[in-house]
């Protein structure tokens, strides 16, 4: 056992070492645990023979299956009243013991019921254990522990691995959606390697930061790269007596992922293979060079412009391809055809093997996944410029029982990526392709070279293709180590946890950027050889690969200490309670720029606690705190204390009902509550700062050559009374199950006040001079709303049926913001909603110059008939930027909606999930919205439904065109305003397990076949674009999946 | 029993380490903030207060990249892509508001003031090396001084802008707990215009004449008597001096803002103190090509050179401003930012002092002529310019690019053209493609831009400065003081206007019979500095302070048929691509934009928002 231990020791020492050593101590784990099972075996024996005694002892041999006759290694026997004397199953399930003839054997293992049977002198027993379901299931992750589900007083929700499971993805977040009620995940972008959905909990209660706090088997990590093989459960904490604990940090809620462990068992070899097709969807469609240029010509026409270039002659000879030449020279190129593929590939392996004996069980997985790309050309180079993921996932979750008492666990994951990227960035190359109309320049010139026109947008090909490369390698190390140590000799119930965990991610950048030349083709346009047109030079680069590299890591370390009881006295009342301190640092990634303070560690400290009675399972009552703090506020003010008290009344196990045959579970669950949010400003806000050095200075003498000095200047005024953001929260549940179990339905409404909300004092006047307001505690936002989730399940046969529905709704109001009473009210945030759009209101278009006239006088910029009209709101008779304000309309949905279908029949399964949210506009703003505001492609939706001198439609969804910036409609007002509300046929998964009787002829146990859809199919509005998009027409699209893929398991 | 003592021992380990984590965090969560820079880590280190006075500096105004030329009768900004175009419209059209006033610089100059403040009260205790006391004894009220120069610079930038501002002369650290300490009340424009005034008589004794070399930029006594002198002119003007619109603008306790009666003493004043800058005798106008008249006025805007200046902000080497202005076809490569208007090019008078529509002045709108033009570096011969630009002011050729004007001719090849010409990616000048984005209309500004940076070949530089003051303002000032203190011009008002006059060969006014009365000079004065002064960021200000901005911005802006229709080009039977077609229809004043200008105009709006958070703040006049 020292030996053992002190192997460990010297394992995690070394695991700092990288990579290379962390494949290193996989394989030591996974050989430690073997070691543990075969030293049991051997550390038996000195306790029989110590057994000896007065009675007849006899040789019992015998086997422990389960239910369906599989041998269960690890099975505890002891003997009854006689403490510390027993053996335990070896692989097979046997076992052979010396015991008196009278003894009563006990064979006991975790997830099984416990049986008793009586020796009575017999030499051979066989037992079958059954495995005790309500303790599996109705175990929930709560923060810093677990739960009996019965006991649980707050609102949360989770999702298993076999649900995440079925929508492949290379992110965890988007594996999410639909699946939780109450979360809302936006995916903006499908780039491999910066998938990730963007998470927000029960809407939105603050106007600062506003995500919730992510933890991985309790430390603050990331979730996006964990293998969803890895993952056991992903919950959700939501009110206040869920995330109370989380003091400080818990406002804005809290998502709990928890990895797997092994299991006592022999060991369980699964693998899964799967590989998918993506296809990227809801791609803006742009107009070819003819209808470009037609619409140009009525844009000209409308301006009373020249338009005399624009023959229909001249327009033609965009599609007219009979001379060689006139590719070149009236070029007609669909940028998103040309450079992205219809689809790419996405392929994942994940091998993980889970065991385990009475004293070691273990969890060890390994993942490959690789991400291609959209990018055409890939080959053009002798390197790759595609977008390209390669994620290696690495874990081991270890527990050792070192003795009956003292527990060791050891968590180790290793994130390992490796991508990819051309040099230009996803966001810049997608605005290229939006900004370079049709007509603009070819391709390539003829001989291949990259062509291009003088004071235009980039060739979204060069950028693509010749601007070089980066090579980004990445690596993200969690460990966790812990001790938990039953501590019976105190009190029966108690034990101390300690736990140490640390977090380090490296990366290291390559950029390979070249720099190319761009030359215009000139030629004669009737000429037929090519080869007779000459070059004209643009830009000028080496064509030569530079080499740039940034490398650079980050760090967290977090100590924790946890006392923890559970007892049931009289078998009536359970108290369960919990004692945790903390304290963690983080040293970010920074660079010289960020300056010193941004190296600063990142501290918090804390103790929170929980006390959970229940009574006669029908009354609980939970109490939760936290007392934390972080290093960000003046000492004196750095810790606060957030409590939060919780009841639940399980009605069904009242005397009255607990016959009852309609109704299985009843209960009424209330909390109230306190959290905090601490991170919502910027650093050290309390202190008053200067900056020295900048470049704002001077420099004297006759020629600029004279003394020369930097600038100094007050750059920030510090708060000293600067707090944390508080957040008082309730929330009151219902949990039902009617027909033993068919029909589920848990539902929650809460309301929450943020107040102390921190903020920049926007009421002080700009005449003191302050450069930055200081910060102050001051805003406050209502935020309220409900979820409900309804289950049915029904079992016909053969055929199992599972329906399962949510929705939620958040809505909330600013209901003090730290503002003046503006004399036009519209401008202020009071009353508004967080992510609440601004702008003008659109009245329509005007339909004629009497309409104009009749009209306020619009002073943004010319207007004629077609023009957006605008609402006068102040009144004064003219619209410019005074009739701006807020316009009740939000940013981001207010509902989310899920329905899961779950079909079995025999040996085929088939899941399909809806997803969708309502209630959010999207800004349909900037080039290409905007038709030639800035020579970029036209929308394809303009061709109809524009305004036109000949269908002067005062409600048509297009204004009329103008060949410039038209500064009039091209300001943010609701007629860009657009609907976000969309339902998406997520994911359909149809699967076929394999009869066993085949397999088994193979030496396997299962075998699963499976195909999977996601984002087959959207209803929304936003026809032009996705509705997901945050950032208006986005970068990298999202990917529609077709995915076929096998499980195997030994 | 190894496994109990092993137990024991872990127990002991694990509670050891959880009193050793208790014990230690009281300090855990000290992160050394000391690590920031305070006010007064600044203000104890004498090199860190020099950066903080250079932070002082770097807020001195650069109008070489204004774009308020724009927002007048000067020129037409035709970026419209660019965000400062915008800004420009929102003056042209009349869209600025009270929460919208891109020009307005409120809180950005409170700031400075802020900044100046603090160091004015720190400046004297701060701590200087032994060894260079005797060096500091020197300086250390000199950098005050300088301060106090530089605040009132801030001052007379809100002044002009706002007429009466709060005076804050403090730096009291703000408590958000107390919001009334923030809530100030506006000082009348006489307390604003005495603080400037008197600041710069106080300091002008502690200030040099001179800065040696390396220190050139520094303020002198010569700057704080021409900020003097500006803020006297302004104050004299009939904006501020009695105007009759603004008598009822005062606080809520009652007190005027704006003085209700006309003082004619103050243009006395104004007068006494432009003379005193003439008077140092220390600056004489630039001329050193006293044959070439046009390089004369020219030169001065490219180089280095101080004889001229007053006070200056110092530039480094850069090219920017020779792009934004430059035409934009391939000899030049520039961006055509900004087109003179019309209205403007004929303010130039002709070269014999007649303005254009003078009876006798020789002007013509019809034919054209061949002759020699400067193109920067020599004369060159060019034909086919039309008669609108003959025989002008010389420093109408050194402002302006027109039709056929040349540039660097040995370079550029050949002369400008800015008339339509060719089909597709248009082949002129200009950008008159039918393209989004510029429209150039038949001018391009040619002031500052320097004949030493060759843009094709990406070679030389532009070395300038911006000058804050110069003396032919102060001559222009005295000039423009003294005939409005007399009753009819004398000597006095002719003799510093004629020296302007005279470094571009311009002949001596008086000429016509109107120049012998207080009106018609009043016009010639206005004219002189409006061209004198052409793109320096005055004329903004000058027509607002003259009263004079309701009819001149209120007008439509005009500029030439640079993008003509093509039926035009059609009826002249020429083809309609070629140049001559263009030129053919060029010479034709086309309206670019209805420009709107109010009487509320006159006087920027305190920002609304500054009004919400302060209700000791009252506003200006019609806003």
């Amino acid at each position: 056992m020292r030996k053992l231990l002190h192997d460990y020791k010297g394992s995690t020492a070394a695991g700092t070492l990288g990579f290379r050593t962390m494949c290193f101590m996989m394989i030591i784990c996974c050989c430690s645990a073997a070691l543990a099972h075969a030293n049991t075996d051997k550390k038996t024996r000195p306790y029989i023979l110590s057994a000896k005694n007065l009675r007849k002892d006899i040789e019992v041999r015998g086997s422990v299956t389960d239910t369906s006759g599989v041998g269960l290694p690890g099975v505890v026997i002891s003997v009854k009243g006689r403490n510390g004397f027993g053996t335990v199953t070896d692989v097979n399930g046997g076992y052979l013991i010396k015991v008196p003839e009278d003894a009563t054997l006990v064979y006991s293992m975790v997830g099984f019921i416990r049986q008793e049977v009586a020796v009575s002198s017999r030499g051979f027993i066989a037992v079958k254990l059954r495995q005790n379901q309500a303790m599996l299931e109705d175990v929930v992750v709560v923060g810093y522990g677990t739960q009996q589900k019965n006991n649980v007083t707050g609102a949360l929700t989770s999702v298993s691995s076999k649900e995440l499971l079925r929508t492949p993805t290379a992110s965890l977040t988007n594996s999410l959606a639909g699946r939780l009620p109450g979360l809302l995940t936006i995916q903006s972008s499908g780039e491999p390697g910066a998938d990730g959905s963007a998470l927000y909990i029960r809407g939105f209660g603050t106007y600062q930061g506003k995500s919730p706090l992510v933890l991985v088997d309790g430390i603050e990590n990331s979730i996006d790269g964990i293998d969803a093989n890895d993952v056991e459960t992903v919950s959700v904490l939501k009110d206040a007596a869920a995330t109370a604990v989380y003091g400080m940090k818990g406002a804005n809620g809290v998502v709990l992922v928890t990895t797997k462990r092994g299991k006592t068992g022999k060991p369980l070899i699964s693998l899964t293979a799967q590989t998918s097709q993506q296809r990227p969807f809801n791609m803006p469609e742009y107009l070819d060079s003819f209808d470009a240029l037609t619409l140009f010509r009525e844009a000209l026409n409308n301006d009373g412009l020249n338009a005399n270039l624009y023959t229909d002659a001249y327009l033609n000879k965009f599609r007219d391809r009979s001379n060689p030449t006139y590719q070149y020279l009236y070029p007609n190129v669909n940028w998103t055809e040309e450079l992205i593929k219809p689809s790419s590939m996405m392929s994942q392996a994940n091998l993980n093997v889970n065991g385990g004996s009475s004293t070691a069980r273990y969890f060890v997985s390994m993942a490959y996944l690789k991400q291609d790309g959209l990018y055409k050309y890939d080959d053009l180079n002798a390197y790759n410029i595609n977008a390209v993921m390669n994620k290696y996932n690495f874990r081991s979750n270890i527990d050792i029982d070192l003795l009956p008492t003292l527990k060791l666990e050891l968590n180790l994951s290793d994130i390992v990526r490796d991508r990819n990227y051309p040099t230009e960035t996803a966001s810049a190359f997608w605005s290229e392709i939006r900004n370079t109309p049709a007509y603009l320049y070819p391709l390539t010139n003829p001989n291949g070279s990259v062509s291009g026109q003088k004071d235009s947008p980039a060739n979204p090909y060069g950028r693509l293709t010749q601007f070089g490369y980066g090579r980004f390698f990445e690596n993200t190390l969690s460990s966790i180590i812990g001790f938990t140590l039953k501590l019976p000799f105190i009190t029966e119930g108690l034990s101390f946890r300690t736990r140490f965990a640390y977090d380090a991610q490296n990366f290291r950048n390559i950029t390979r950027q070249r720099n190319y030349s761009t030359y215009r083709f000139i030629t004669n346009e009737n000429e037929t050889d090519l080869s007779k047109g000459r070059y004209e030079e643009l830009t000028t680069g080496d064509g030569l690969l530079g080499f740039n590299i940034a490398a650079n890591g980050s760090r967290k370390s977090t100590f924790e200490s946890y006392l923890n009881y559970d007892r049931t006295f009289a078998q009536k009342h359970v108290v369960s309670g919990m004692l945790r301190y903390n304290q963690s640092q983080s040293f970010l990634a920074t660079t010289t720029a960020d300056g010193a303070i941004a190296a600063l560690p990142y501290k918090q400290l804390g103790i929170v606690g929980r006390v959970n009675y229940s009574f006669d399972r029908r009354y609980v009552l939970e109490f939760d705190a936290g007392y934390n703090g972080s290093e960000n506020f003046m000492k004196g003010r750095r810790m606060g204390f957030f409590p939060a008290a919780s009841a639940g009344w399980i009605i069904s196990n009242e005397q009255f009902m607990k016959d009852s045959k309609l109704v299985s579970l009843l209960k009424l669950r209330g909390s109230y509550g306190i959290v905090g949010v601490d991170n919502s400003v910027g650093r050290f806000a309390y202190l008053s700062t200067w900056q020295t050095g900048n470049g704002s200075g001077y420099r004297f003498g006759l020629a600029a050559d004279g003394d020369g000095y930097s600038g100094a200047q007050e750059s920030a005024t510090g708060n000293s009374f600067l707090t944390w953001e508080q957040s008082k929260k309730t929330n009151i549940g219902v949990d039902f199950e009617l027909f033993k179990g068919q029909i589920a339905f848990t539902g929650d409404v809460f309301t929450e006040r943020r107040s102390q909300i921190l903020t920049t004092a926007a009421i002080i006047p700009n005449v003191t001079g302050v450069q930055n307001l200081p910060a102050i505690n001051a805003g406050i936002v209502d935020n309220k709303g409900f979820e409900g989730e309804i289950t049915f399940r029904k079992r016909f046969g053969n055929h199992n049926l599972m329906l399962r529905g949510s929705y939620s709704y958040a809505t909330n109001r600013i209901q003090y913001a730290a503002e003046p009473t503006y004399a036009l009210p519209y401008r202020g945030l009071r009353g508004t909603q967080i992510n609440e759009a601004y702008g003008l209101t659109a009245l329509g278009l005007f339909k004629d110059a009497a309409d104009i006239a009749a009209s306020p006088t619009q002073q943004f910029g010319a207007v004629r008939p077609g023009d957006i009209k605008y609402l006068d709101r102040n009144g004064d008779g003219v619209i410019n930027s005074q009739d701006e304000g807020y316009l009740g309309q939000v940013t981001t949905p207010k509902s989310i909606l899920g329905l899961t279908v779950s079909y079995t029949y025999k040996n085929f399964d088939l899941n399909v999930l809806f997803q969708g949210a309502t209630g959010g506009k999207l800004w349909l703003t900037g080039t290409s919205a905007w038709a030639f505001a800035s020579n970029s492609s036209v929308l394809a939706d303009y061709m109809d439904g524009r305004w036109t001198t000949q269908n002067p439609d005062p409600n048509a969804k297009w204004p009329r065109l103008s060949s410039s910036n038209n500064v009039n409609n091209n300001q943010n007002s609701t007629f860009w305003l657009r609907s976000s509300n969309y339902v998406r046929l997520k994911n359909v998964e149809v699967g076929y397990t394999l009869p066993k009787t085949w397999i088994k002829k193979i030496g396997l146990t299962n075998i699963r076949a499976f195909a999977t859809g996601s984002n087959i199919f959207t209803w929304s509005e936003m026809k032009i674009f996705d509705p997901e998009r945050t950032n208006g027409f986005g970068d990298y699209p999202q990917m529609r999946v077709i995915n076929l893929g096998i499980n195997a398991s030994l | 029993m190894l496994h109990c003592n092993l137990m024991k021992n872990i127990t002991k380990l694990l509670l050891a380490v959880l009193l050793f984590s208790t014990t230690s965090c009281k300090k855990y969560l000290d992160v050394v903030p000391a690590e920031y820079s305070s006010e007064n880590d600044v203000y104890n280190n004498i090199n860190l207060t020099e950066q903080a006075l250079a932070r002082l500096y770097n807020a001195l105004p650069n109008e070489l990249t204004s774009p308020l030329t724009a927002a007048t009768d000067e020129t037409y900004h035709h970026w419209f892509d660019n965000g400062e175009a915008i800004d420009a419209y929102k003056y042209n059209l009349g869209a600025w508001s009270t929460n919208d006033n891109p020009y307005g610089n409120w809180s950005g100059k409170y700031q400075d003031i802020r900044r100046a403040n603090i160091f004015i009260k720190r400046i004297d205790a701060v701590p200087v090396p032994l060894d260079r006391e005797s060096y500091y004894a020197i300086w250390k009220p000199r950098y005050k001084a300088e301060a106090r120069f530089l605040r009132a610079q801030f001052y007379f930038e809100l002044f002009k802008r706002y007429g009466a501002v709060p005076l804050i002369t403090s730096s009291n650290d703000v408590d958000p707990g107390n919001l009334e300490d923030t809530q100030v009340a506006r000082n009348s424009v006489d307390e604003v215009v005495n603080f400037i005034t008197s600041e710069c008589d106080e300091i002008s004794t502690v200030l040099p004449l001179t800065q040696e070399a390396a220190q050139t930029g520094r303020v002198t006594k010569g700057a704080a008597l021409a900020l003097k002198a500006r803020t006297l002119l302004y104050a004299a003007s009939p904006l501020f001096n009695g105007n009759p619109l603004y008598a009822n603008i005062q606080n809520k306790d009652g007190k005027v803002l704006f003085s209700r009666s006309y003082d004619k003493e103050k243009w006395k004043k104004a007068a006494d103190a432009a003379k005193a800058v003439i008077d140092l005798g220390i600056y004489k106008l630039y001329a050193p090509f006293p044959d070439n008249p046009v390089q004369n006025y020219a030169a001065q805007f490219y180089t280095r050179d101080y004889t001229e200046t007053i006070f200056q902000r110092i530039l480094g080497n850069s090219t920017d401003i020779d792009g934004n202005y430059l035409p934009n076809g391939s000899p030049f490569k520039g961006n055509g930012k900004l087109t003179p208007l019309q209205q403007f090019v004929d303010a130039y008078e002709m070269k014999n002092g007649y303005p254009i529509n003078q009876t006798g002045s020789g002007y013509s709108t019809t034919g054209v002529w061949s002759g020699q033009l400067w193109d920067g570096l020599k004369f060159q011969t060019v034909s086919n310019i039309s008669n609108m630009y003959k025989d002008r002011d010389p420093r109408f050729y050194a402002s302006i690019f027109f039709q056929y004007d040349v540039w660097r001719f040995d370079a550029t090849k050949r002369p400008v053209r800015l008339a339509w010409y060719g089909a597709g990616n248009g082949i002129t000048d200009g950008w008159a493609t039918g393209k989004s984005g510029t429209n150039p209309w038949g001018y391009n500004v040619r002031k500052f831009l320097s004949p030493g940076y060759d843009r094709n070949a990406n070679s030389g530089t532009g070395t300038r400065n911006f000058p804050i003051f110069r003396l032919a303002e102060m001559y222009l000032n005295y000039a423009e003081a003294m005939n409005e203190y007399l009753d009819a011009p004398d000597q006095s008002v002719y003799q510093y206007l004629n020296l302007v006059r005279g470094r571009v060969a311009m002949p001596n006014l008086p000429i016509l019979p109107a120049d012998n009365t207080k009106g018609g000079m009043r016009n010639r004065i206005q004219n002189e500095r409006r061209i004198e002064l052409a793109f320096e960021s005055q004329r903004f200000w000058d027509v607002r302070r003259w009263l004079i901005a309701k009819t001149v911005d209120n007008a439509p802006a005009l500029g030439l048929n640079a993008r003509p229709s093509a039926a035009e080009l059609s009826s002249t039977g020429l083809d309609v691509s070629s140049e001559a077609a263009g030129v053919a229809v060029f010479y034709k004043t086309v309206t670019l934009q209805n420009r709107v200008f109010a009487d509320k105009h006159y006087l920027m709006p305190i920002p609304q928002s500054e009004i919400d958070k302060d209700p000791n703040l009252v506003q200006n006049y019609g806003w």
